[in-house]
């Protein structure tokens, strides 16, 4: 945990104007994302850009040369640079060589990356940024927000007195005759300049040609006005063919900004000429210089467990769904990249331990592996970067003794027992736990806690044995911790909702913790051993069914075990047949149309909210809102339904401020919809929003859909 | 309908969302009194035009001086041609040209003569209250104009100016990104050692930035607006 990031983060959280900013860019980001997918079929084009970058780093070597030789061939110099500080040394050392004294320059973010404007600077070089935001923020002395709007955290304000101070006039703060000034001014650079460095989005390796796309149109002026223009480009921008560059075309804008297409995309080949006349040259640069840079990236590339980093076309829509940049905005991150993706990068780019910290942020809600356009797994990466951690480093040690609990069901229980007896100082009126000592005060802080119970549901269960023989479907029933210790009634109503279903429901006594919390901190031996001793115990009955009701567990159950377990013959298979009969509950009720158990009488209105784990990672959102409705209930939809609930354990030991602030967002989406109900479905929400609702006093109730389905709230 | 049709219909929606206005002329008349009805409410009095057979079949250049807009060729070949009157332009006759237009005295230096006239039609660029270029066709799934060159005169043209209008014959729209790559790809570089063309830009819409907070504001750094004339005769 580091004092350094929760500080940064705590000043961002406290950052009223930066507060105001992100929820602005939130939400118009979220409606052009809508607008660009309107139309496409998402799926199938991020499927084709995913296999296009996959090939294209399998082949990248092979494609560096292709590259080079066919730019070569149009005049271009092609200056491969290993690392950051010779591609700076190339570029400063040929920019000495012509004698250049004013450079300008379009947004990229690898010259970010490799410190290029501050390098060119420091030799006495003007540099001056073209595109409006990294302006802002160049003037700003700042590093950029957001991968494609660097300023999206100013306000008019500060932009106009960065203005009136760099051209020592009186800006307006009114936005475009502050546009009109800020045109002028960099006009006046363009025309100056001896000198364009641009980036690249692709580059083409059958032609040698590099792509660059902008809004503003300063790609078009950087790239032709001056005699000598110097593109700097990640090896991981080539690909093959021009098709390939269309599969990038086709999902960049519309991913982030959400138009078809950038404004101006523009496709360079070598250097151009004048047509019909003997002259040396064209309009354009008379020399390119292209500097494919490498730093970090092969390393990246010879890492399975990374390599797919390097397919990220840069389009930001990641950070733009992101719960805990819509808090914190880029610059909390520290380096040049945000995010989740930006975490893996700063991993390889620039600093292993910050990327540590950073990791320690994620949620793991997936929103930006639903969105990706190239198809990234970041939570996944994510999930990696820990682990490579915990490999190099091993646990902390908390964190070793809390795995060691819940790794035998014995001791976990005998621990929830003693807590049990001794938290009866801590209770409220409710049940609640408001207030604990140091360091758990940190989760107090933010949500109430439920009291745990003393009367485990294992014992409460015992009845439910598996059934020998069974006309109906045998369905065993998995809890997960949260139902076992803290809501053992919730567990109770689930065998009554499955039995008034017409199912053969039991309890396998011999389940353990999923161990998501080891899987997801990177502690995979800890996630194994529960991962076999799950699979067997429910294995051992041979139902039909196995039924969850948090889909954190049903991720584990159903996804994680498959690839914990690769590599072991024998339990992989039974994982795999184990895979196939796990459902969610509102998942199997809506596939076996079983009528509803319990209808009520008077309409009631309630509100859903969509768990992380249940949506994005096992994709069911329609049928609980089915369910509910054909239970009698009216479904109000709030904003954002399907929005992080702020739920994590180890982020909210580590930043409890940043998980509050991720609450406050959804609790004000209930609040909106004006109902006294929120259903959901899976516990750990329940324990978040009910948590969050009762530390602020608000009659909301939270029920969890099992409970909703098996009786009358 | 014939294929033509479709992908044009489909280019002009296209084309409208993105927040170009279009033209359609049925007749090189109709064509011409566009442009100049286009100049006269804009009140525009110069305009730089890049390579264009359209412009060349309407005569636009000859009409729109004779309205008394002054307009000025920015390939360098049609430039010297424009002032030459069609007479041949040897190293020599290009450097007085170029002395002329500047007042700066050049040699007879290919080297001296393209810098001269590079700093000349910059300033004609960024002055023009107009850039008109041709687009080698269109795209209709996206209403994107693509225009292919060696000299970079075009892009300029069409980035620098107050206003752009790009002129585009019907006939030569091409569905998808997909077709356009393989129409790109069959046109030849023009350039020895050069696969495709040196500036390929594709044009989709009017520029606009989302960096000065408000909305997101058209004209960020390029031409307050895009026109689109598409002639079908």
């Amino acid at each position: 945990m580091s004092g350094k990031l929760r500080k940064q983060v705590r000043q961002a959280l406290a950052d009223e104007t930066l507060q105001a900013a992100l929820s602005r860019f939130t939400m118009l980001t979220k409606f052009g994302r809508q607008m660009g997918m309107t139309g496409i079929d998402f799926e199938a084009l991020r499927q084709d850009l995913h296999e296009r970058k996959a090939k294209a780093i399998d082949n990248l070597p092979a494609l560096i040369e292709e590259f080079k030789a066919n730019a070569a061939a149009a005049g271009a110099v092609v200056f491969e640079a290993g690392n950051a500080g010779k591609a700076n040394d190339y570029i400063a050392g040929l920019a000495r060589r012509r004698g250049i004294r004013h450079i300008i320059k379009s947004k990229s973010m690898l010259t970010e990356e490799i410190g290029l404007r501050h390098h060119l600077e420091r030799t006495g070089i003007r540099v001056d940024e073209t595109d409006i935001g990294e302006r802002i923020v160049q003037l700003a002395r700042e590093k950029p927000a957001h991968i494609v709007g660097p300023a999206i955290h100013k306000t008019t304000e500060q932009i106009a007195s960065l203005f009136t101070e760099l051209l020592g006039e009186q800006v307006s703060t009114e936005s475009q005759p502050l546009l009109d000034t800020v045109r002028q001014s960099l006009r006046r650079c363009y025309l100056d300049a001896d000198m364009g460095i641009s980036g690249a989005n692709i580059a083409i390796a059958e032609t040698g040609t590099i792509v660059i796309l902008t809004n503003e149109g300063n790609g078009q002026l950087v790239t032709t006005l001056s005699p000598l223009h110097v593109a700097v480009v990640g090896i991981e921008k080539i690909m093959p063919v021009f098709e390939d560059a269309n599969a990038v075309l086709r999902l960049l804008s519309r991913s982030c900004v959400g138009t078809k297409m950038t404004v101006y995309t523009s496709f360079i080949t070598g250097t151009g000429k004048v047509s019909g006349l003997p002259l040396p040259g064209g309009q354009g640069p008379r020399e390119l210089h292209i500097v494919l840079v490498d730093n970090g990236r092969s390393r990246m590339r010879d890492s399975d467990d990374f390599r797919e980093a390097l397919y990220c076309i840069k389009c930001g829509v990641c950070l733009n769904v992101c719960p805990v940049f819509a808090s914190l905005s880029g610059q909390t991150y520290g380096h040049v990249y945000q995010g989740g993706i930006g975490t893996v990068l700063t991993a390889f780019y620039h600093d292993r331990e910050r990327s540590r910290e950073l990791s320690e942020m994620c949620l793991g809600c997936m929103s930006c592996k639903s969105v990706c356009p190239a198809g990234i797994d970041i939570p996944g990466l994510i999930r990696r970067l820990r682990a490579q951690h915990v490999r190099k480093k091993g646990l902390p040690a908390g964190k070793r003794w809390a795995y060691s609990v819940i790794k035998h069901p014995a001791r976990l229980e005998s621990a929830v027992r003693a807590c049990a007896k001794l938290q009866g100082p801590f209770l409220d009126a409710d049940s609640m736990i408001n207030r604990l000592p140091y360091p758990l005060n940190s989760i107090t802080d933010t949500i109430s806690l439920p009291g745990l119970n003393i009367n485990l549901l294992r014992s409460r269960l015992t009845e439910y044995s598996c059934p020998a023989q069974s006309k109906s479907p045998k369905v065993a029933f998995y809890s997960g911790c949260v139902t076992s210790f803290a809501y053992p009634e919730l567990g109770e109503d689930v065998m009554r909702l499955l039995e008034k279903s017409g199912l053969a429901p039991y309890y396998p006594q011999e389940q353990a913790c999923c161990g998501a919390p080891a899987y997801f901190s990177g502690d995979y031996s800890s996630a194994l051993a529960l991962a076999q001793r799950n699979i067997e115990a429910l294995s051992s009955g041979n139902p039909d069914y196995i039924v969850t009701v948090c889909p954190g567990c049903a991720v584990m159950l159903k996804k994680e075990f498959l690839s914990l377990t690769t590599g072991l013959k024998e339990l992989h298979e039974k994982a795999v047949r184990l895979s196939e009969k796990v459902r969610d509950l509102s998942q199997l009720l809506a596939e076996l149309g079983t009528k509803p158990a319990v209808k009520v009488s008077k309409v009631k209105k309630v509100t859903y909210h969509d768990p992380c784990h249940l949506k994005r990672g096992l994709g069911i959102s329609a049928e609980p809102r089915q369910l509910i409705e054909a239970a009698g209930y009216s479904l109000v939809e709030m904003n954002d339904a399907d929005a992080c609930c702020g739920f994590g354990g180890d982020t909210l030991l580590a930043h409890p401020e940043l998980c509050g602030s991720i609450l406050r967002r959804k609790l004000a989406n209930i609040k909106a919809t004006g109902v006294d109900t929120v259903v959901t479905g899976c516990t750990a929400c329940v324990l978040q929003l009910r948590g969050g609702l009762h530390k602020n006093n608000s009659p909301i109730k939270v029920v969890h859909i099992a409970r909703l389905l098996a009786g009358e709230v | 309908m014939p294929k033509d049709n479709e992908l044009l219909e489909r280019f002009k929606t296209e084309a409208a969302l993105t927040g170009a206005q279009i033209k359609v002329a049925s007749s090189a008349e109709e064509a011409v009194e566009y442009v100049l009805g286009l100049a006269k409410e804009k009140g525009i009095t110069t305009v730089v035009k890049s390579t264009s057979s359209i412009a060349d079949r309407l005569d636009l250049a000859a009409r729109l001086s004779k309205a008394g807009i002054k307009v000025m060729e920015t390939s360098i070949a049609q430039w010297a041609a424009q002032l030459a009157r069609g007479q041949e332009v040897p190293i020599d006759k290009l450097a007085e040209l170029v002395s002329a237009a500047t007042g700066e005295k050049v040699p007879a230096e290919p080297e001296a003569i393209l810098r001269v006239a590079r700093r000349m039609l910059k300033d004609a660029y960024t002055g023009a209250g107009l850039g008109i270029t041709e687009a080698d066709f269109g795209i209709a799934e996206t209403g994107t104009l693509v225009t292919l060159e060696n000299e970079g005169n075009a892009r300029l043209a069409a980035a620098l100016p107050k206003l752009h209008l790009t002129l585009l014959d019907g006939a030569r729209i091409a569905g998808s990104l997909a077709d356009a790559a393989d129409l790109i790809k069959d046109s030849p570089g023009g350039i020895p050692g050069h696969k495709v063309p040196t500036f390929i830009t594709y044009l989709t819409g009017r520029n606009t930035t989302a960096d000065i907070p408000g909305a997101i504001f058209a004209r960020a750094q390029g031409p307050a607006e895009e026109h689109i004339l598409i002639l079908i005769a």
